[in-house]
């Protein structure tokens, strides 16, 4: 089950992962950039994710409309494909900002 | 149990704005028989298929799978749909999308000649032809119990077309059909039973008199 979720996350949505990985950098920078001591930065990179979200759900539904049966026809729904998609997103940048804390308190 | 294995469904009732497109349609299909579904151009058949496979949502259904109610057919695991459109993506290899969709089955699909000529191509180095084959091929073999074909023969040449109903009766003691097609012939010979609807309604065929009855086919001279 595992094997086959990952098969189809980077068969078909590469791009997506991507596109949501350049957006955790920027929020990423931000921090770098800011500190993260300041509140508005928290609320600023929360933005950027949940566009970065928003953007991701429009273009699948926009140009990728015809592969809703092909996921379908496995099982999946959108709604819990892009719950995982987003969740493992979130956890990665999360685990990058803070590693990023961690070696800037360090340096 | 009288409906042990078998996919029910009943006082199925859509309409698309205030055109009725189904009201109170019954169909049942059981582990070992196809049903044949025909009607005319927007009569109702691929709504109908829709709604079993839960990409529809209907003003009302009463819908049973094994004797259990479900809500969307594609969460049980059970159902499979082949739509009218394309749905494979283009760029993955035929290959991997078997190993995604049949698990079971997945030895008797890779001796079928046709498929494992094609295996190491991708979706868009094949004709539209081939391409709605192989999605055809994927539906028949996947791990579901229950396959939902809307208009399989369409684009396909008729030797496929045998090709994909020798298979579909190679699959029979292990599945249920609903499938439906404008080549009625076709679909008189591969169902068990056939279904016609019109009006919104469904009416059991037994002949072809019956089809010309209804207007489905010209009247029989």
């Amino acid at each position: 089950m595992l094997r086959q979720f990952f098969k189809i996350y980077f068969s078909s949505f590469t791009l997506l992962i991507g596109f949501n990985l350049f957006m955790s950098v920027l929020a990423v920078l931000l921090f770098l950039q800011e500190g993260f001591d300041l509140y508005g930065v928290y609320l600023i990179s929360v933005l950027i994710k949940s566009v970065g979200y928003l953007f991701s759900v429009a273009i699948e539904r926009m140009f990728y409309a015809n592969r809703v049966y092909f996921f379908k026809n496995l099982g999946l729904s959108y709604r819990w494909i892009f719950t995982y998609l987003f969740l493992l997103d979130f956890g990665y940048y999360l685990l990058i900002l803070i590693g990023c804390r961690i070696i800037g308190n360090f340096t | 149990m009288s409906d042990y294995r078998e996919l029910y469904l009943d006082s199925v009732s859509h309409r698309y704005g205030t055109k009725q497109i189904l009201s109170s349609v019954y169909l049942s299909c059981k582990i070992g028989e196809t049903v044949g579904l025909l009607g005319r151009n927007g009569s109702g058949k691929s709504t109908l298929l829709k709604v079993i496979f839960g990409t529809l949502n209907p003003h009302f259904k009463y819908a049973r799978l094994n004797g259990k109610p479900f809500k969307k057919g594609y969460l049980t695991g059970q159902i499979a749909y082949l739509p009218q459109e394309r749905f494979v993506p283009l760029h993955v290899k035929i290959e991997k999308l078997f190993h995604l969709f049949v698990h079971t089955h997945r030895d008797l699909v890779f001796s079928t000649d046709f498929i494992r000529d094609h295996l190491r191509y991708t979706a868009d180095q094949l004709s539209g032809g081939l391409q709605r084959l192989i999605e055809c091929f994927l539906i028949l073999y996947s791990d579901a119990s229950f396959v939902l074909l809307d208009e399989p023969f369409s684009q396909i040449a008729p030797i496929y077309v045998e090709e994909i109903q020798d298979h579909m009766q190679l699959l029979k003691a292990k599945k249920g059909f609903i499938v439906t097609d404008h080549y009625y012939e076709r679909i008189l010979e591969v169902s068990d039973r056939i279904v016609l609807i019109n009006n919104g309604c469904n009416y059991k065929i037994t002949t072809k008199e019956d089809l010309a009855l209804h207007g489905y086919i010209p009247s029989m001279k």
